[in-house]
């Protein structure tokens, strides 16, 4: 070879570099897809029975759905539980069939 | 010097089984990471119960715990004589309920109700874990035996289902310790809303309690499993019992759960057909099919769809969306396909966890 390159070692350069830029890809790709756990809130929904005013406060073990949580600032009706979710910032991604 | 190099890599790659004890090895290595993982989930969900346990000052949880997983195993009914088999299937499964309500109360005395069903359920996941693990170990085990990398290939596919599945369950030990509804509960909680705030329940079956309402003219009767506990109740069994008592003057019932969705379908989405909308194994969906056709009364069923994670940990805002909905189908169901002055049942079934 008159520039002193010899094929085997290109091949072996290109090999080794192909190979390396393929599992950075798949690192990078795969970090890029998992997503971060967001553990969110969980909240407590309470209507009044009177006059239907809703309020909503962070859950406490002693919540569940029907227990009647306070008077109502409003008009001093009884408040009820009346729901208990979780509440995360992210929303989930509306997926559709293509 | 190249063309040999080519040479002997093509011989190696097509005559010699060099590439599939490779692929053995990254496949083996990435069930094994997993594997490790799958471990770890085991012994966080042991020690988040444990934990649970002491604060409730059950006295020695990690043998509460380790005495349980692996044992209370049900043993299905013989299939190939299917006479009377829910009959068989039903009775087994009450044995199993009683033995396991009988290991707690002889742990713990004068445990209440619902804490007794929510260490049921501590358990249960606890076991869960327990045998998805002792199952990909098997597997894995079998592969290095035999060398099989066809199976170490089918485990690998498979493992990320698998670990996301066990970490689903693994969550759910959180869920059921705080006591916040999750989203199995989204029928009960769809019964629930539809009750007056007045209404006191009657306890039809065990753990299932009925209750009564009106809806524009009609009478609605409400079953659902008794709550705040985590329990399904016997929504099959109540319904029997009670369309019985009425000598089947009941003009419709309406049926509401949770679905599993599809990949594509998003959580919340409800869908009505026609059925009984139970996921049970047999006994109380045969129950309410066959008290339905017995009196020739409508059968309809309302899901709200959501994944297998959201359904056993702490019910998601998009789900309780969908029961909202849920109930504004129910309502159409009930005005649009009843009279005034007719007799409506509605089965809210699911895991009750937080809905009184």
């Amino acid at each position: 070879m008159p520039l002193g390159f010899d094929p085997i070692y290109i091949l072996l350069i290109a090999i080794v570099v192909f190979l390396a830029s393929y599992m950075a890809v798949t690192y990078l790709r795969e970090a890029s897809t998992q997503k971060k756990e967001d553990k969110g809130k969980v909240i407590s929904l309470s209507k009044c029975l009177n006059c239907g005013y809703t309020s909503s406060s962070t859950y406490n073990k002693e919540d569940y759905v029907g227990r009647r949580s306070g008077k109502c600032p409003k008009c001093g009706g009884e408040l009820i539980i009346t729901a208990i979710y979780l509440e995360t910032q992210t929303q989930a991604p509306r997926e559709t069939a293509s | 010097m190249l063309i040999a190099i080519l040479i002997l890599s093509s011989f190696v790659l097509n005559f010699t089984d060099v590439p599939q004890r490779i692929q053995f090895a990254r496949y083996s290595s990435v069930v094994r990471r997993k594997l490790m993982e799958l471990m770890e989930f085991e012994e966080e969900g042991r020690r988040k119960s444990v934990k649970f346990l002491k604060d409730m000052n059950f006295p020695n949880p990690k043998g509460l715990i380790d005495d349980y997983v692996d044992n209370f195993f049900v043993i299905t009914p013989v299939e190939k004589e299917p006479t009377d088999i829910i009959k068989r299937l039903k009775h087994l499964i009450r044995t199993r309920d009683e033995a396991v309500k009988k290991y707690v109360t002889e742990k713990v005395s004068d445990v209440p109700d619902v804490s007794r069903q929510r260490i049921e359920v501590l358990l249960e996941i606890n076991s869960i874990l327990t045998y998805i693990n002792k199952v990909v170990k098997h597997y894995y085990n079998l592969g290095v035996k035999f060398n099989d990398w066809i199976m170490m290939m089918q485990l690998a596919l498979q493992i990320n289902q698998i670990a996301r599945l066990a970490k689903a369950y693994k969550d759910a030990i959180d869920s059921f310790g705080l006591g916040a509804p999750v989203g199995d509960g989204a029928g009960a909680l769809a019964a629930r809303m539809l009750v007056d705030s007045g209404s006191n329940p009657v306890e039809l079956a065990p753990e299932t309690v009925l209750y009564e309402t009106t809806l524009e003219g009609r009478r609605l009767y409400i079953i659902k499993a008794k709550g705040p506990g985590p329990t399904v109740g016997w929504p099959g069994e109540a319904l029997e019992k009670f369309v019985d008592s009425r000598e089947c003057r009941i003009s419709r019932i309406v049926t509401v759960d949770a679905a599993l969705k599809l990949e594509s379908e998003r959580s919340g989405e409800v869908a009505y057909g026609v059925g009984a909308a139970i996921g049970d194994i047999g006994p109380e969906k045969i129950a309410m099919e066959r008290v339905a056709s017995k009196c020739s009364v409508p059968l309809d069923a309302v899901v709200v769809k959501m994944s297998n994670e959201e359904a056993i940990n702490t019910m998601t805002k998009q789900v309780y969306e969908g029961v909202v909905k849920a109930v504004e189908v129910i309502k159409r169901i009930v005005l649009g396909k009843t009279k005034e002055g007719d007799t409506v049942v509605v089965v809210g079934v699911g895991n009750t966890l937080g809905i009184e």
